[in-house]
This record gives structure tokens, C-alpha cells and sequence, in this order.
């Protein structure tokens, strides 16, 4: 099972287009007026409605498959504000921007370390990590950085096989806003190398709700989200410790047809959505 | 039938009283409110990330609904917390084995519960709606965002060490 490029979920179709948010809206508008209504509106707008019961994946990816492992992924990301995700119905609604590795071959799948950023349904654009061992451990989904950034601020993030008290674990990296030179400490040690067995290493925007285009990722034609470009390009290290490097990448477009990429190549995506 | 004396005293003590009560109600609106709504046993939120009792003798500078304000003027669209239950005491989060990336920090933390975001793993498998539980930590002192995490209920309960 390949990221990207399809009308997949588990659960089929989302069959979004039955579910509307105005019968609650006018009956909270009723009973208790225009004020309260608009404090019960979802974080990013009313635009969307409320989220489904199923969720359907869709993305766009630029993703690096190499034969072995893949050690590591690095890519600045510029932030845009002007997504919209559905409001809390069965699910809390949320778009993903992130580079990670993961583990989608099927056998052993659903491990991945990842980072970026989240636009979520109360609480707005936020930093984000997760990593799944594949094995039945967790690290939550955690958010951070909730309201400090601009539109059009970018952030270093890296995910990198590193070795901690002699394990290697896909650690997570915010490396900041200079260079990759300025790491620090990685913002979580991650799940270990062994458990997680990736087979890409990728940039990708996401959105849990998107076949049908129900949410509207972040971004416009003229202002998109930008993996790579000024700050540096999209990179991967192929091997423990080895230089960050390009490689090619198999680009997969999303299935909305309201989600698109005006460039995608071996060092830069962009991506957007074409109601911003 | 009480005296005209009695009377004065009784109007006397009744004005004093009022004062007094008004002073000290008065008083009260400046200051915050009793900022000791510590947690009292060591909470693990996930493995490496824990939520402690305060010193014996430390109060939050800041009151749980003073912290929240600040943050929230920064992060307007943050309503996670807005109903949550707020408690006062030292957060610690590990990064790594000798890492951390905050260490006994006082911080009040806002717990709620509320349906989960999907999973941002696009691999996770068939995803099933559930709770979360919702953890905001802000520092005690700016109401600076520390930062939060989600966790679907059923993992609380059997995290995996192993990572």
C-alpha cells in the first residue's frame, strides 16, 4: 500500500455529503443567539462542516523508496494559515504537513516517526509530532508551538536514525529556523529502528477527511506550503551517520481535486488548495 | 422593646461588620484565587513525560485561569482547554534518556476529554472513533504554551515501553 495518490481509507467513502453542519448551527443560533453560536464555531471556520464517521486519507507525497531502510529525511517547511478542517462529530477534525518515515508495505505496517505542522480543530496551527513502533506503542499525538508561528515562517524539521544508549531510534528534529547545523536535542527519541523497518522516507501533506474534499489544506496558488526551497532542499541520508543527500522521488498526486502541487521535484514540493 | 442605645449599637455593629466584610471582599478581587489546586500524586501521562506535585511550599505564580488568558492571547483558536480541569504542578518531559525538554518546570496542566483527531500515521490501519484525553501544560509563571498531547484513552492504559 502505496501513500498517496489514491481514493483509499479502510472504511470507503466517507459519504460526507449527507452530513450538514446548518440544522445544529440555526438551532444554536436559536437558542441562544448569534454570540454563542459564534463561540461554538469550529477553529479555523464554519466553512466545512461537521467530520464524518469514516475517514479517508488523501495526500500529496514526494517520496524517496530506496532498496534499503532509508536512514533519514530533512526538509524545511513554510507554514500557511488559511486551511479549514470539519469540527468535532465523531472525530476531532486536522491536516498534517510533515516529513517522516514509515513502514506502509502491509506486513508490519503502520510504523512511522514523524514531523510538522497541524492545523486541528481547537487548537488551531500548531507544531506537531508522532511516532507508532508498529508493535502497539504510541507516542500520542503531540503539539506544541500552538499560536507562536506566522504564515510564512519556517521551520527545520528532520527525522534521523540516531543512536540512543546504544539503540537506534528514528529520533524527531526541530532544528529551528537558521540552519541544520542548530539542532539541539531532538524533541523525542522515537521509536526504534528495528520496530519501525521503513520502507520511505517522505514529505507530505495530509489530510484525514480529504477524498471528498471535505477539509481545505493549507495554502494558496500564490502563497503554498513549501518543503524545501530558501532554507534548503528536501534531503535524505541513505545510510547511519552518511551525508544528506537528493534523491529521486516519486511524486503522488492527491486524489481531491481541489489539492494540488505547483512544483514537485527531487528537492521541492509545494502544495495547496485551490479554495485558499 | 429594645432601648434607643441598643439600637445605635446594633446599627453601629451591623455598619462595622459590613465594612469589614465589604474590605475584605474587596480585598480578595486583586488578588488570585487560591492557586493550590495541586495535583497530589504523580501522574504518567505517556512513558518519559510525568506531571508531579508541587514543592510543599511553591504556589503558581499565576492562577490556572490567569495562565490560560495569556496563552490564549497567542493562540486565539485554542479552545481545547476551555472547559478542561486545571491542575498546578512540575511537568517533566524526557527526550531522551539524559535529555529533557522541560524538567520540573511548574506548569498547570488542563485535562479534558473529547473525540480524537484521526491519526496523523496514514499507515495506522482501520481507525475507530474514541476519546482522547487531552493534556495542555502552560507555564505557571507566563502562561507560556509548555505543549500538549492527545492520547486515545485505551492507549493510556498499556503503552508500549518498548518504542
Amino acid at each position: 500500500m502505496a501513500i498517496g495518490g489514491r481514493a483509499s481509507g479502510p472504511f470507503g467513502s466517507s459519504g460526507v455529503s449527507g452530513e450538514s453542519p446548518v440544522p445544529v448551527a440555526l438551532l444554536v443560533a436559536t437558542l441562544f443567539g448569534a454570540a454563542v453560536s459564534t463561540l461554538v464555531a469550529p477553529t479555523a471556520g464554519a466553512g466545512v462542516g461537521t467530520c464524518p464517521v469514516n475517514v479517508n486519507y488523501d495526500f500529496i507525497v514526494d517520496a524517496w523508496a530506496p532498496s534499503n531502510p532509508p536512514n533519514g529525511v530533512r526538509s524545511p517547511i513554510e507554514l500557511r494559515k488559511n486551511g479549514d478542517v470539519c469540527s468535532p462529530g465523531p472525530w476531532t477534525g486536522a491536516v498534517y504537513e510533515w516529513v517522516g518515515v514509515y513502514n506502509n508495505t502491509g506486513s508490519g505496517g503502520g510504523a512511522i516517526s514523524q514531523v510538522g505542522w497541524t492545523l486541528t480543530s481547537g487548537k488551531g496551527y500548531c507544531r506537531f509530532w508522532y511516532w507508532d513502533n508498529g508493535s502497539g506503542g504510541n507516542s500520542g499525538v503531540n503539539y506544541s508551538r500552538c499560536g507562536q508561528d506566522g504564515a510564512g515562517d519556517v521551520r527545520l524539521y528532520k527525522v534521523e536514525d540516531t543512536l540512543v544508549s546504544g539503540t537506534h531510534r528514528y529520533s524527531v528534529w526541530d532544528c529551528g529556523t537558521s540552519g541544520w547545523s542548530t539542532c539541539g536535542n531532538s524533541l523525542d527519541q522515537g521509536p526504534t529502528v528495528a520496530n519501525l523497518n521503513p520502507n520511505e522516507a517522505s514529505a507530505v501533506t495530509e489530510s484525514p477527511f480529504g477524498v471528498n474534499c471535505l477539509q481545505i489544506i493549507m495554502g494558496g496558488s500564490n502563497h503554498p506550503t513549501v518543503y524545501g526551497g530558501g532554507l534548503g532542499d528536501i534531503k535524505q541520508q541513505a545510510a547511519y551517520n552518511g551525508a544528506w543527500t537528493s534523491h529521486s522521488l516519486d511524486y503522488r498526486p492527491a486524489a481531491c481535486q481541489h489539492y494540488d502541487s505547483g512544483v514537485h521535484n527531487d528537492v521541492k514540493l509545494t502544495t495547496h488548495d485551490d479554495r485558499n | 422593646m429594645r432601648t434607643r442605645p441598643t439600637r445605635v449599637i446594633g446599627v453601629a455593629a451591623a455598619v462595622v461588620g459590613g465594612t469589614i466584610a465589604l474590605w475584605m471582599f474587596v480585598g480578595r478581587l486583586g488578588q488570585p484565587a487560591p492557586a493550590r489546586a495541586a495535583i497530589e500524586e504523580t501522574l504518567v501521562i505517556r512513558e518519559g513525560v510525568t506531571f508531579s506535585p508541587p514543592e510543599s511550599n511553591t504556589d503558581a505564580a499565576m492562577t490556572s485561569d490567569e495562565a490560560l488568558a495569556a496563552f490564549k492571547k497567542v493562540a486565539p483558536d485554542y479552545t481545547a482547554a476551555d472547559d478542561a480541569t486545571a491542575l498546578f504542578g512540575m511537568y517533566t518531559a524526557m527526550s531522551g534518556p539524559d535529555s529533557y525538554r522541560f524538567r520540573d518546570q511548574l506548569a498547570w496542566g488542563y485535562h479534558s476529554e473529547s473525540v480524537c483527531p484521526p491519526s496523523p500515521n496514514p499507515v495506522d490501519g482501520e481507525q475507530k472513533p474514541a476519546v482522547c484525553d487531552d493534556w495542555l501544560f502552560l507555564d505557571a509563571t507566563t502562561g507560556e504554551m509548555l505543549e500538549g498531547v492527545t492520547l486515545r484513552t485505551e492507549s493510556l492504559a498499556s503503552p508500549s515501553p518498548a518504542g
